[in-house]
């Protein structure tokens, strides 16, 4: 039974992977076709130095996630720090209005903000995707910055006043090192959220300024080269490298708990 | 953490927490909450308030929804899509949590988790796009049939229903496998036991034992795949083609094609309804399963 | 060094009193217990000597300073918390030369007094390592260092032993009484453990439900209790109900007469014997200024050095007796004995 078991989630395992794997190799072949044998060649990668409008969504992307992470990681923890430290009325709802972003299909989000921002003249473009990116990051920030909170003590801070520290102080010197792992966990978590949103990008970019993703979408729809191969395995490996780090500080933080 | 220790008086602490407050929720009621008040408020007017022409108030792009057979037949698509998804999700995941949950230990365990969860974590569009090259015609599928059949007609799955649900499944199923797992691995040991010790046999264990005690995981699963597939457009567009017409690409239509606004926030505002029901429904029936232990 | 007093210090939450008008005094460099069970209000009322907490009513005096109004951070107190409360990311040394630099001392000077304060806690060597390498008691010692190393003006324990295990405990009831004696510093210390506050303290200060019940040297508390409560909180007692006669106290088995000056004739007392007060006679009878009264032994609870004796008088009350085991028992469960005991420890308790 257990042999079984496991074969079957090797299976499921291979299933989830399989179709990745063979864009990864393709985006190694020298030939766009499916055919064998496959010929090793970094050629599409080099093509992608050459592709202008995919550089550009590139830079936009990483612009626009590097200043999301900044931004959501400042605004949650303070928003984290308040939920998570006194009781008070309206706690609950608080946390509650932090689901929309992430409960509410994206496609009612993206549009709403599509309409709201031309209405208002905030229009579209790089600006306003940043704006909805870190409205879609906030809830995740609060909730890693929050957990980590969760876990510290608050007699420290007790301790730290008893000795002639102020509240300040404090928080500087007591609270804010044991967080540290937390918010570099949100601000990679807001970056990978920023970096791989598509809808809510979708409908607030305009022709010529785009992201990867809706870069990525526009290409597919026009037809296939094998340039988007090597691009997306790109993408791939940058995302998987950001989420193996995420799961090495979460688990750092699991360790110095389990004193 | 939540002690009341009065170190500063109570008016300056609600002070300082409505200020560390103020940034984040500010920032989302411009970006996510005002934005929704007016798409509710286009979704009653009869044009796009742009230009110099006087607002009306109508309900039409609501009824429109139930006076249109084709927007009914594209909702229907849409639910269909969203029940196959679900169904095949929770057949393929279920015994994979399970495996995952009871044929594993450890670091093996953990190891194993992670490379479920980590396509999750990757680019959506990307997957997506990986599926394009295995199903297409001159795709891996294709030319592995044409190893086997040489002479069989070219073969492309690709541009049809059950590319849709392929892609959608491949998608969504970590989902279901870690909400399941969570369940599953909360099963204690010894509760298994001590049924066997009963005289219960591994069926009947199973029936009464632990699907019951995996509900919580398989509903909540089903939440997290079902809401997001019924508003998907990326997906049907680029598996479906012409066959991939669903409330999504409907909705999308209609903000970047159609140009007709109020229309658009009025689908998205039915399907908003949908959405809310179903977390309604579900919190109900998951406070049933998980609330008295 | 210096005297602390509180007056009148009231704190209550919502609908409920925490602290009702308590007022003490706490000598200069000594160490005063306040001991109750939970909910007593003990550790509120330490806080609000601290400075945690603000009192809604009453001041606290520092050598006669009030200090009602100075917030925590310039107190100058030492806190030692039931948790340590140690910061995890700082090694030993950061952790106890913080309160130095906290006020301005740094450098070759606050170095010697970290070493000093650690050689006083026997933790010399262990400076560079972090709390969670070290064991519990280990911990509680850097916990105590930290807090005396500034010499503040006095020194708050929050049930600082009561993480520990048994043996840990008594070594440092005895390492803390060291230190305390050492350092000179006026310390108060809570506790719920009535053994701890009888072995460490100068003073003893009882609290019950927010107010303070009888404080004083722990033998007087102990030999003299005020109150029922204070009888049966510290240590066990045998309790005798009976209106005042010719003489003494009518009870079932007799008159109970006692060395304490009694209220009218009719009065309704109680009155308090300690167990190892109390004593078996079977042969002989007893002495004319001996309390006496006949009992049959129901239970003998044997731990080791000392056994308990679980009596019933003829109206069915419980007794209890402590003895030493200086032989074979005296008696066995069944046997009917005479038990005997001096007026000089009957004690007139209030209700």
């Amino acid at each position: 039974m257990i042999a079984a078991g496991r074969a079957y989630l090797f299976a499921t395992i291979a299933f989830l992977y399989l179709p990745i794997a063979l864009m990864v190799v393709m985006a190694f072949n020298d030939s766009a076709l499916y055919a064998l044998p496959i010929e090793p060649s970094l050629r599409w990668f080099e093509a992608l130095a050459d592709n202008g409008p995919l550089l550009a969504a590139t830079r936009n992307s990483v612009v626009i996630a590097s200043a999301t992470s900044v931004i959501a990681t400042a605004l949650g923890t303070l928003a984290a720090l308040a939920l998570n430290r006194r009781r008070f009325r309206g706690q609950t709802l608080l946390k509650v209005l932090l689901l929309p972003p992430i409960a509410i299909p994206w496609l009612i989000t993206g549009t709403a903000m599509l309409v709201f921002f031309f209405w208002t003249g905030i229009g579209r473009g790089i600006h306003a995707m940043m704006i909805g990116h870190v409205a879609l990051a906030l809830p995740y920030v609060v909730l890693i910055v929050g957990t980590g909170l969760q876990t510290l003590r608050s007699d420290l801070e007790e301790a730290a006043m008893s000795l002639g520290s102020t509240p300040l102080h404090a928080f500087f010197t007591v609270t804010l090192p044991p967080l540290l792992p937390s918010i570099v966990a949100a601000a990679l978590f807001a970056f990978a959220v920023s970096l791989d949103q598509f809808v809510v990008s979708y409908f607030l970019s305009t022709p010529g300024v785009s992201t990867l993703p809706v870069e990525i979408y526009s290409s597919i729809r026009k037809g296939f080269t094998p340039e988007i191969n090597a691009i997306s395995t790109i993408f791939l490996g940058v995302s998987t490298l950001l989420v193996l780090i995420f799961a090495q500080l979460s688990d750092l933080r699991g360790r110095r708990e389990r004193r | 953490m939540l002690k009341g220790g009065n170190i500063g008086s109570a008016s300056r602490r609600g002070w300082t927490t409505a200020a560390l407050l103020t940034p984040a929720y500010g920032w989302l009621m411009l970006a996510v909450f005002l934005p929704l008040g007016a798409m509710l408020f286009f979704s009653v007017l009869k044009a796009a308030p742009f230009g110099n022409r006087p607002l009306q108030l109508t309900l039409d792009n609501y009824l429109a929804f139930f006076r249109r057979p084709y927007l009914i037949d594209v909702a229907w698509t849409s639910i269909q899509i969203g029940l196959w998804t679900t169904g095949l999700c929770v057949l393929l995941g279920l015994p994979a949590a399970l495996a995952l949950a009871r044929a594993t230990k450890g670091s093996f365990r953990q190891v194993l988790f992670l490379l479920v969860i980590l396509p999750f974590w990757t680019n959506g569009l990307v997957r997506i796009f990986s599926w394009t090259t295995v199903l297409q015609e001159g795709g891996v599928l294709d030319q592995g049939l044409h190893l086997v059949a040489p002479s069989a007609p070219a073969m492309s799955l690709l541009y049809s229903f059950p590319a849709i649900i392929i892609g959608l499944v491949h998608a969504y199923l970590p989902y279901m496998i870690l909400t399941c797992y969570l369940s599953a691995a909360a099963i204690e040991d010894a509760s298994l036991e001590a049924a066997r010790s009963l005289g219960a046999r591994s069926l009947v264990i199973f029936w009464k034992i632990v699907l019951p005690l995996c509900l919580p995981g398989l509903v909540s699963g089903s939440i997290l795949i079902f809401v997001p597939v019924i508003g998907s457009f990326m997906e049907p567009r680029i598996l479906g083609g012409r066959v991939g017409v669903t409330m999504g690409t409907v909705i999308e239509d209609q903000f970047v094609q159609a140009f007709n606004w109020p229309l658009g926030a009025a689908l998205s505002f039915i399907m908003l309804a949908v959405v809310l029901a179903i977390f309604a429904v579900s919190s109900r029936v998951l406070s049933r399963y998980t609330g008295p232990q | 060094m210096s005297g602390v007093e509180i007056i009148a210090v009231g704190k209550g939450y919502g609908a409920l009193r925490v602290l009702d008008d308590v007022s003490a005094s706490f000598e200069a460099g000594r160490l005063t217990s306040l001991l109750g069970p939970s909910g007593s209000g003990k550790t509120t009322l330490l806080r609000i000597i601290g400075g945690s907490i603000a009192p809604d009513a009453g001041e606290i005096r520092f050598a006669g300073e009030n200090v009602t109004d100075v917030p925590l951070w310039r107190r100058n107190v030492g806190m030692v918390f039931q948790s340590y409360a140690l910061f995890p990311h700082m090694t030993v040394h950061d952790n106890v030369i913080f309160g130095l630099h906290r006020r301005g001392i740094r450098g070759g000077a606050a170095r010697k007094e970290v070493a000093r304060v650690l050689e006083m806690v026997h933790l010399t060597g262990l400076e560079q390592r972090k709390p969670k390498q070290l064991s519990g008691g280990q911990q509680q010692r850097v916990a105590l260092a930290r807090a005396i190393v500034t010499k503040p003006r006095v020194l708050l324990l929050d049930e600082p032993l009561s993480a520990l295990d048994r043996r840990l405990r008594q070594e440092m009831q005895i390492e803390l009484r060291r230190i305390q004696r050492e350092s000179g510093l006026t310390t108060i210390f809570v506790t719920h453990d009535q053994e701890e506050a009888l072995t460490l303290s100068d003073t003893v200060a009882i609290l019950d439900r927010g107010r303070i019940v009888q404080a004083g040297r722990p033998a007087e508390i102990y030999e003299r209790p005020q109150t029922r409560f204070a009888a049966s909180f510290l240590g066990d007692a045998n309790f005798f109900t009976g209106p005042v006669t010719e003489g003494g106290i009518a009870v079932a088995g007799g008159l109970i007469r006692t060395a304490d000056r009694l209220p009218a004739v009719g009065t309704q007392v109680t009155v308090a014997v300690r167990p190892e007060k109390v004593q078996l006679r079977r042969l002989g009878s007893p002495e004319a200024t001996e309390n006496s009264l006949a009992a049959r032994v129901t239970e003998i609870v044997y731990a080791g050095a000392v056994s308990t004796f679980i009596l019933e008088d003829s109206s069915g009350a419980e007794i209890k007796l402590l003895t030493q085991n200086h032989e074979a028992a005296a008696a066995a469960p069944g046997d009917s004995v005479t038990l005997v005991w001096s007026p000089a420890h009957t004690v007139l308790v209030a209700e």
